[in-house]
């Protein structure tokens, strides 16, 4: 749900200022994110949401990811998620774990949607590994607000399963009172998988005898399997699937590789916009 | 075989010819909003990947319980429901402040069921006491008729009806100010009365989404006929628009008539703030059909609210009633601040109350020059009531 902006205070972030800016969300003073607004931008720039994993790294995904944009257009949103405030942020933010994570990038995308020219109806949605966690479960969530999305190297997912309790599947649950899942509608948002062909450790991220049956024990399998359980739930549906999965080569769970010597950041911007308008720099 | 009590159990077979799909289908329980479908002929069941519609059958499993645990039958039995069974159910809307809102699905993939009565749906939101969520299903294939197209309510209707022109019994309609306010008991207990008052008493329920529990209800209270939007081809009216409420109404009260009743008791879903009922009690139609309104309300408040929108709109009221009767202290406050007579359930089974709640609204349709003035035979509804 967008938040009501406040007339006092309207800052602008114009292209042009071509910096990366830490701001304070004014609806929640503890809540930070950083923004990016490229030096050229169209008249209604995409606005392209990354989401750091559990080292709450959004710096360092503001500043491998800001030359994308500046070549897509795509002003750059990284919300930071604290362990003080979202120790469970990669799962929205259940009852009695902290702040919602998912109403938090509400706000913050209305927020930048009123300071820029961006729309912040719907938005491009990016998370690695933790992030990755959060960004398809906000996706599930909240479909109306994810015009596409790239999922990279999650630990385990949230199945396409109604009968199953979230964060497990779809079910409801008391722990997010007001979430509904329309799986009519989050199967209809374009979602491509990644993970890196080096990402085959088997520890490092959740495991039980019952996750691992259910999803496999390597974040390669856990992916490959979400992604064959959204195909059947979009056959279920009578829907053509929308969600695609692909290998980064030499890819390892971490990103700042993974960006620098993998070619996830091309990866990623091509995935959700197509190909790139001109070729990729990497200064 | 046959739905009905077959040496005191209760059987939902249908007939439905010999193919496998029709076996199927037999064996599977139709729901109490399936129950003007023809048993007597061979359907198939359809794997179509085409969007659904409201109305249509869908043949489809229990995947898991959420608040529906049990669906009403064809003939009025509660089955208890268990993952894996077999159902056949409609399609349908549903408007339900104190459970579901629902909307027909834009596929015929796994979906709700959002009531007992039969409904598949997509569950939009709940009541925060539902905590389970809706009961889970998965289509298996809709309904189709022996030339392939779909079964689908609106094609086993009553005859459809678009205009009354005869004089028509005296007609009272029970609204109120929310789902849950007493409508349906007050009903009952009105028809009770004016059945104990030597009348024939008709029930129409015009709004609201297909379940049984109503109109047994009103049945055991002594209605005769009983009927409801199902009847009309309806599997819920949420969403549905006012003209074809009007048809539902004008159609009902019709056939009401046409059995030859000496009063009939109309009841609206839903409060007054509801969309599909606030345009039905202001439309023209409903103020010529119905002589005057007998509003239930939650609560003291409640019923100033609901008078002041009557009123508002040129409503008559015949009288208040519902839940805030189950506290005297809320009836004086309601009647003091409306200045209107409240009645409590027990009230309303008085044969003397109830006649006189029918004869306030038969003066009052004389005063407004309504169509149910006066009988077909010239005598005046007055004098049934006198009579009675």
């Amino acid at each position: 749900m967008l938040a009501p902006t406040t007339e006092q205070a309207k800052p602008t972030l114009r292209p042009g200022r071509k910096r990366l800016v830490r701001r304070v969300l004014q609806a929640d003073p503890g809540q930070e994110y950083l923004v990016y607004v490229p030096a050229t931008i169209s008249e209604k720039p995409p606005l392209f949401v990354s989401v750091h994993g559990m080292s709450r790294n959004a710096d360092q995904h503001a500043r491998l990811l800001a030359g994308y944009c500046d070549i897509y257009g795509a002003i750059l949103v990284a919300p930071i998620f604290t362990a003080e405030e979202h120790p469970d942020f990669q799962r929205l933010g259940r009852v009695g774990r902290g702040k919602r994570a998912d109403i938090a990038l509400n706000l913050i995308v209305a927020e930048v949607s009123a300071m820029t020219p961006a729309s912040g109806e719907r938005f491009y949605l990016f998370g690695f590994s933790g992030g990755a966690q959060f960004a398809h479960r906000y996706l599930m969530a909240n479909p109306h607000r994810v015009a596409a999305a790239v999922v990279a190297g999650a630990g385990w997912y949230t199945f396409p399963d109604a009968t199953r309790r979230f964060p497990f599947g779809t079910r409801i649950s008391n722990k997010l009172p007001d979430v509904r899942f329309d799986a009519e509608e989050f199967l209809s948002v374009p979602v491509t998988v990644m993970v890196g062909t080096k990402d085959s450790t088997k520890s490092g991220f959740r495991r039980s005898a019952r996750l691992d049956g259910d999803q496999g024990v390597t974040r390669i399998a856990r992916a490959r399997n979400w992604v064959s359980a959204m195909k059947a739930s979009a056959e279920a549906h009578h829907l053509e699937s929308r969600v695609s999965f692909q290998k980064i080569s030499n890819g390892t769970h971490s990103f700042k590789q993974s960006i620098l010597a993998a070619g996830l950041g091309e990866k990623v911007f091509c995935a959700l916009f197509g190909p790139p308008p001109v070729a990729p720099n990497h200064e | 075989m046959d739905d009905g009590d077959i040496d005191g159990i209760y059987t939902t077979a249908v007939r439905v010819g010999s193919s496998p799909d029709a076996r199927r289908l037999a064996s599977a329980a139709w729901a109490f909003t399936t129950r003007r479908v023809p048993r007597a002929q061979p359907l198939q069941i359809g794997r179509q990947a085409s969007p659904p519609r409201a109305g249509d059958l869908v043949l489809a499993r229990v995947d898991a319980l959420g608040f529906h645990r049990g669906l009403q039958l064809r003939n009025g039995r509660r089955k208890n429901l268990f993952p894996g069974d077999e159902i056949v159910v409609a399609y349908g809307n549903r408007y339900a402040s104190n459970q579901f809102e629902a909307v027909v699905p834009k596929t015929p993939g796994p979906c709700h069921l959002v009531a007992g009565g039969g409904v598949a749906a997509k569950a939009l939101s709940w009541h925060a006491r539902i905590g389970n969520g809706p009961s889970l299903i998965t289509p298996i294939g809709y309904v189709l008729r022996p030339d392939g197209k779909r079964v689908n309510l609106c094609d086993h209707g009553l005859r459809r009806v678009d205009q009354s022109v005869a004089p028509g019994p005296t007609t009272i309609a029970v609204v109120g100010t929310a789902m849950d306010a007493g409508k349906t008991t007050s009903a009952a207990f009105l028809v009770r009365g004016l059945t104990l008052a030597g009348l024939r008493v008709g029930y129409g329920k015009i709004t609201g989404t297909g379940a049984g529990g109503d109109t047994w209800l009103l049945k055991d209270a002594g209605a005769d006929p009983v009927l409801d939007f199902t009847d009309a081809g309806f599997v819920s009216t949420y969403l549905v628009s006012l003209a074809d409420l009007e048809q539902i109404l004008v159609t009902l009260v019709v056939h009401l008539a046409e059995a030859g009743v000496d009063a009939i008791i109309l009841e609206v879903a839903d409060g007054m703030l509801q969309a599909e009922t606030a345009a039905l009690l202001e439309s023209p139609v409903f103020k010529t059909m119905v002589g005057g309104v007998f509003f239930a309300a939650g609560d003291a408040m409640g019923a100033v609210a609901g008078v002041n929108w009557l009123k508002q709109r040129g409503i008559p009221i015949a009288g208040l009633g519902g839940l805030l009767t189950a506290s005297p202290l809320q009836q004086v406050e309601a009647s003091a601040a409306t200045g209107i007579a409240t009645f409590s359930r027990d009230d309303l089974g008085q044969a003397q109350v109830a006649r006189g709640i029918l004869a306030k609204v038969q003066k009052l349709r004389i005063i407004n020059g309504g169509i149910d003035a006066r009988t077909d035979d010239g005598t005046s509804q007055t004098d049934i009531a006198a009579r009675a």
